[in-house]
């Protein structure tokens, strides 16, 4: 590792690839990243994809060919047309409006779960797998503790006990994905406190945060970012599984977890049902994990080198 | 405590489950029956009639079960175990002539003994039956001699012959019942035209015919009941050959079932009723023009026709009109134009916003069903916020009589309206969750109790849902009907109103 | 090792106990009367109060919780509320289930994953990189029941190869196992992916191409050990997840396992089988990340057994 050398020699320093980032005007930053993002052949379809998402959600409201909550139990479940381009839902719904005005819901959702798990979970099982021993130890048995209620269980639990709705719904997914990223953060950090330019680190008598943040994060960040972008389905397919309980979002919320939850019973007759709501999960967390891709190549130093 | 200890405990835990696995098979089933197979939703909870609180438990256990009286096709109430009945000058005491020769899967024979043996220990406080109270009306139960039974009520009681049909009432085995004593489930000895077979919880039941049945003797050797808990899992199990009758199945699947080849569909109507409960005791609904604007504005027509594809019987009084006797009363007509002039004359000309609570799977497309009243009230102005807790806590709030508004199903386990109109009419009722008060009404329940004359109590009950349905503390929706799917080569299963099934005619020809 | 495994088990009893408070507290905290779920909801107050009696809970919550760990130490997990039946024939059989299922997801889900994984690092940015990631992103953000339905519809309705639903024969397992393990090994094929990246594009691994080494030996000998940590963490974590959480699974497949088992006593407030499965699962979760610690500590010799 390159920053070896600097810390040897007594005066403890920023690494120095993160003197020079920080040293650079930002115009000439954003523009190397753009640069290097450029490199990943998939790093802009993806962030189109977000972006194109993301400016749907803003302007559902206004593009939405239907009125997203308007019934029409004389056209339930009818197949996609050019009058209802993903066909209607159980009540006559339009599923192209609900999907539209649902993307708010949902990119929000599964952005804030997954960012909130690792915000709580990702300094827990660095700080765990860093200092060792009792901490370790204790925070590690915590995990445990959580984990004992394993997958949506605890969700369930939860929402239980604080009431059914989108924002408890998000709440106890954040919470319910706490301990893959700490056991995550954990493993890895293990493994990279034991490298040599940690250890020159320390004896520098650097600070731990500055360790941790500084040459720790940057070294386990990859999977982490990988298993978040990851996680983003799997926190709207959560939701989904509380909403068919009747715990997610409340009805007639059109979050597509929800969706999803109610076309359940639908998929043999009307699978349309599910599939606009479901497909478009699927794009959605394709671009998140395209994009995530190719910024993490322009981000990384190590990537960057290659 | 030592850790070494700890784990030899968890791993008796689990090895104890494994082992009574095999605890639970009872007689073993002989070789080559095809059984008939069966795929439910829901898992029986136990095999002890005492203790059944819900419809696929009870459909178990009146396969090995008997009642001394039993509705007809018809719905009327005819001797099962008992032969015949009379009822002494003061209407308290009933005496019932037993049916003779009869034996309980276990060997021992079914006499007098027996019946005060059943009542005697739903009716123990030790036993702690859950539905304790469906014999609440019994006083005690005398032998007379071997075949004859006396039973004496504490007041006059008519509906004790419906009563007497419930399924908590089902006469089990003195001897299996003192020997077993609460673990009656483990091997349950009744006098119906089936016997356990095996059971593995969550997993599968078979009941095999009992070969010294007193009756007609089952026409299937088994019946395999399997827990398939998903909708279309049962559906596709139904079409594919690998069940030959499915419960439940969702109304939006009936068309195609329909055009399958080799299935066909079997339509039931109900006891349930599907109604929408407002809370009398908060505001805006202790206002009688609300809660009829409420009533003008819900299209129940549509909703039937819509949301439940016509599977359904349409009503407007809290008991099914399917139900003998019970009053045929016309749900109110769909008019949101005088749904606002209403809501105007009560002062509330631009509507108002309420909680609206609803189940979620619990009762057929009920969330759809509160998806679409939300959207049918929204036309008058007002504006419903739906909530659908988890049922456990919904239930508690129920109980609590504090919600305003709420989508819920009452079912009727005997089809005699005095057991569920005490509960959820009577302003003293653990089911009036919306607070209805009618000295009238009440008066009319008290009544119709002793009134032993048929026509005389009908029409008691007639007034007494007429009244409720005047004062509109409810909106009746529906009556639920029953869809059981079936393989064309089935013969003989009978779905009845009472939401049970009988399978001693059923067969796979 | 001895002495780290024989402390790590001795760690058992703090986890078991923080359980057993945790679970005990929560599901109290619910709302919800076990008593009314047992005899109804319409069911008169004497019937309730006869029930609540009976159940024991009538006494005041710390008198219970006291009755109940005096029970767990003589090996006695009470009775289901809901059944009657002793708790540990309603675990037992269910606990096996699914664990064969589980089991048998993680190891399909492991093997597809890491290979996937690894070709795709190797051969990373081709077509082969691209379309794996197509399909590991569907495979992770497809509804279970929407795939169980789908193979079921395909495998046994139209193809008839396969049972439907049920437990008796080898050939049920093979429905589920996918519907479980796809995403599984989704998940895993990306980490181990981005893992085996990170790792190829260390220092010394230049070294070793530097040196002339083959590639395929540098990747099998250098790369792929050392990144398997995070892919063993996440393995231990899924299995933990299938183990509790693949409710949607059973239910579909009418496979009769514990997460559903625990589903429905939450939903029935049959607190002695939520409090006995959640502490077998505590168990396992323990068990799963000694494991988990133990191969860490084998994949990279430099982490110490402390």
């Amino acid at each position: 590792m390159s920053s070896n050398a600097n810390l040897m020699s007594g005066n403890p320093r920023p690494a120095p690839v993160a003197v020079e980032e920080a040293s650079r005007p930002a115009s000439s930053r954003i523009r190397q990243i753009l640069k290097q993002m450029r490199k990943s052949k998939f790093a802009l379809p993806g962030g189109a994809i977000v972006l194109i998402f993301i400016i749907l959600a803003i302007l559902a409201p206004w593009i939405a060919p239907h009125d997203p909550y308007a019934n029409d139990l004389m056209a339930m479940l009818l197949p996609p047309s050019a009058e209802h381009p993903f066909g209607t839902d159980e009540l006559g719904r339009d599923i192209l409006s609900r999907v539209l005005v649902g993307a708010r819901l949902s990119l929000v959702e599964g952005l804030f779960s997954v960012s909130l798990a690792m915000l709580i979970g990702v300094p827990t099982g660095m700080i765990s797998g860093y200092v060792g021993g009792r901490t370790d130890t204790v925070i590690m048995r915590i995990i445990d503790v959580m984990l004992a209620f394993p997958g949506v269980l605890l969700a369930i639990v939860i929402v239980s006990i604080l009431g059914p709705s989108l924002v408890n719904a998000m709440i106890a997914v954040a919470i319910y994905t706490v301990p893959i990223f700490a056991r995550l953060a954990r493993g890895s950090t293990l493994s990279v406190k034991e490298e040599p330019y940690i250890e020159a680190c320390q004896s520098a008598g650097m600070r731990h945060s500055r360790i941790l943040l500084r040459h720790i994060f940057p070294n386990i960040a990859s999977t982490l970012w990988v298993m978040a972008a990851l996680r983003v389905a799997l926190a709207i397919l959560t939701a989904s599984s509380l909403s068919f309980l009747g715990l997610g979002a409340q009805a007639p919320s059109p979050e597509w977890g929800a969706m999803l939850a109610a076309g359940r019973n639908y998929m043999l007759v009307a699978p349309h049902v599910v599939i606009f709501p479901g497909g478009a999960i699927v794009l959605l967390v394709l671009g998140i994990n395209l994009f995530q891709d190719g910024l993490r190549l322009a981000l990384d130093p190590k990537m960057a080198e290659r | 405590m030592p850790t070494s200890r700890l784990f030899r405990r968890l791993g008796v835990l689990v090895g104890t489950g494994l082992v009574s696995a095999s605890l639970w098979t009872a007689p073993v089933l002989a070789q080559n029956i095809k059984p008939l197979r069966y795929a439910t939703g829901t898992d029986a909870q136990t095999l002890d009639p005492q203790f059944v609180t819900d419809i696929p438990t009870a459909r178990v256990v009146t396969q090995i079960h008997e009642t001394l009286i039993y509705p007809n096709s018809a719905g009327e109430m005819v001797g099962v175990l008992a032969e015949s009945w009379d009822v002494s000058e003061d209407k308290l005491s009933w005496t019932f002539h037993l049916r003779k020769g009869i034996k309980f899967h276990d060997g021992t024979p079914f006499n007098a003994a027996a019946v005060k043996f059943t009542f005697d220990r739903i009716m123990a406080k030790e036993t702690a039956a859950p539905r304790a109270s469906s014999a609440a009306a019994i006083d005690s139960v005398e032998v007379k001699d071997e075949h004859t039974v006396i039973i004496k009520t504490k007041s006059p009681y008519a509906p004790l012959l419906a009563q007497l049909s419930a399924y908590n009432l089902a006469i089990i085995s003195p001897s299996a019942g003192v020997k077993l004593n609460n673990e009656y489930s483990r091997a349950p000895a009744g006098t119906g035209p089936f016997k356990l077979g095996k059971w593995t919880p969550g997993e599968k039941l078979t009941i095999i015919r009992n070969d010294e049945y007193w009756g007609k003797k089952a026409a299937s050797a088994a019946v395999e009941f399997t827990v398939v808990p998903e909708d279309s899992a049962r559906v596709l199990m139904l079409m594919s050959g690998e069940a030959d009758v499915v419960s439940n199945v969702p109304p939006i699947m009936v068309n195609r079932l329909k055009g399958a080849p080799g299935v066909k569909i079997v339509e039931q109507t109900g006891y349930r009723t599907i109604y929408v409960g407002l809370n009398l005791d908060t505001k805006p609904f202790d206002d009688l023009k609300v809660r009829q604007a409420i009533a003008h504005a819900i299209d129940t027509k549509l909703l039937l026709s819509g949301v439940m594809n016509n599977i359904g019987t349409a009503g407007g009084g809290l008991e099914s009109t399917v139900i003998p006797g019970s009053a045929k009363i016309a749900p109110y007509p769909y008019n949101p134009e005088l749904s606002k002039k209403l809501l105007a004359e009560a002062g509330y000309p631009n509507g108002f916003t309420i909680d609206f609570y609803i189940t979620t799977g619990r009762y057929i497309n009920d969330k759809q069903l509160g998806e679409a009243i939300q959207a049918q009230l929204a036309k008058v102005g007002i504006k419903v916020n739906l909530q659908s807790p988890e049922f456990g806590a919904y239930s508690a709030m129920l109980r609590q009589k504090k919600i305003p508004m709420f989508l819920l199903g009452k079912g009727s386990p005997t089809g005699d309206p005095d057991f569920t109109l005490t509960i959820n009419v009577h302003s003293e009722g653990t089911g009036n969750y919306g607070n209805y008060r009618n000295d009238k009404v009440d008066r009319l329940l008290t009544e119709q109790r002793s009134t032993v004359e048929v026509a005389k109590r009908n029409e008691q009950l007639r007034q007494v849902l007429q009244q409720s349905y005047d004062d509109v503390p409810w909106i009746v929706l529906f009556y639920e009907n029953q869809i059981f799917g079936e393989r064309e080569n089935v013969r003989g299963v009978e779905v009845l109103p009472n939401e049970n099934v009988l399978f001693v005619n059923a067969k796979v020809e | 090792m001895i002495t780290f495994l024989a402390r790590r088990l001795s760690q058992l009893v703090p986890v078991l106990v923080g359980v057993s408070v945790i679970v005990f507290l929560m599901i109290h905290l619910i709302p919800g009367d076990p008593a009314v779920l047992v005899a109804g909801i319409d069911a008169t107050k004497e019937d309730v109060a006869a029930v609540r009696q009976s159940l024991g809970l009538d006494k005041p919550l710390v008198m219970q919780y006291g009755e109940f760990v005096g029970r767990v130490a003589t090996g006695d997990f009470g009775k289901s509320f809901r059944t009657g039946r002793p708790v540990s024939e309603e675990i037992g059989v269910r606990y096996w289930n699914t664990m064969i299922l589980g089991l048998s997801a993680v190891v399909f889900g492991t093997l597809l994953g890491v290979i996937t994984g690894i070709l795709t690092a190797v051969y990373r940015n081709g077509w082969f990189d691209s379309s794996i990631l197509a399909v590991s992103l569907l495979g992770i953000s497809i509804p279970s029941f929407f795939l169980g339905i789908s193979l079921m519809l395909l495998f046994s309705v139209y193809l008839g190869w396969l049972p439907l639903t049920g437990m008796d024969s080898w050939k049920n397992l093979i429905l589920p196992t996918l519907t479980l393990g796809i995403p599984n090994a989704a998940i895993i094929s990306r980490i181990t992916r981005s893992s085996l990246v990170e790792v190829l594009n260390q220092d010394y691994v230049r070294t070793a191409r530097a040196k002339g080494l083959k590639e395929s030996v540098v990747v099998g000998h250098h790369g792929v050990r050392n990144a398997l940590i995070p892919v063993v963490t996440v393995v231990g974590l899924q299995m933990g997840y299938l183990l509790g959480g693949a409710v949607v699974t059973e239910t579909v497949f009418a496979w009769p396992g514990i997460g559903r088992l625990i589903v429905q006593s939450i939903a029935a407030r049959d607190f002695p089988v939520v409090q006995a499965s959640v502490l077998l699962l505590a168990l396992t979760f323990v068990m799963i990340n000694l494991l988990t610690d133990v191969l860490y500590r084998i994949l990279d010799p430099r982490i110490k057994f402390k």
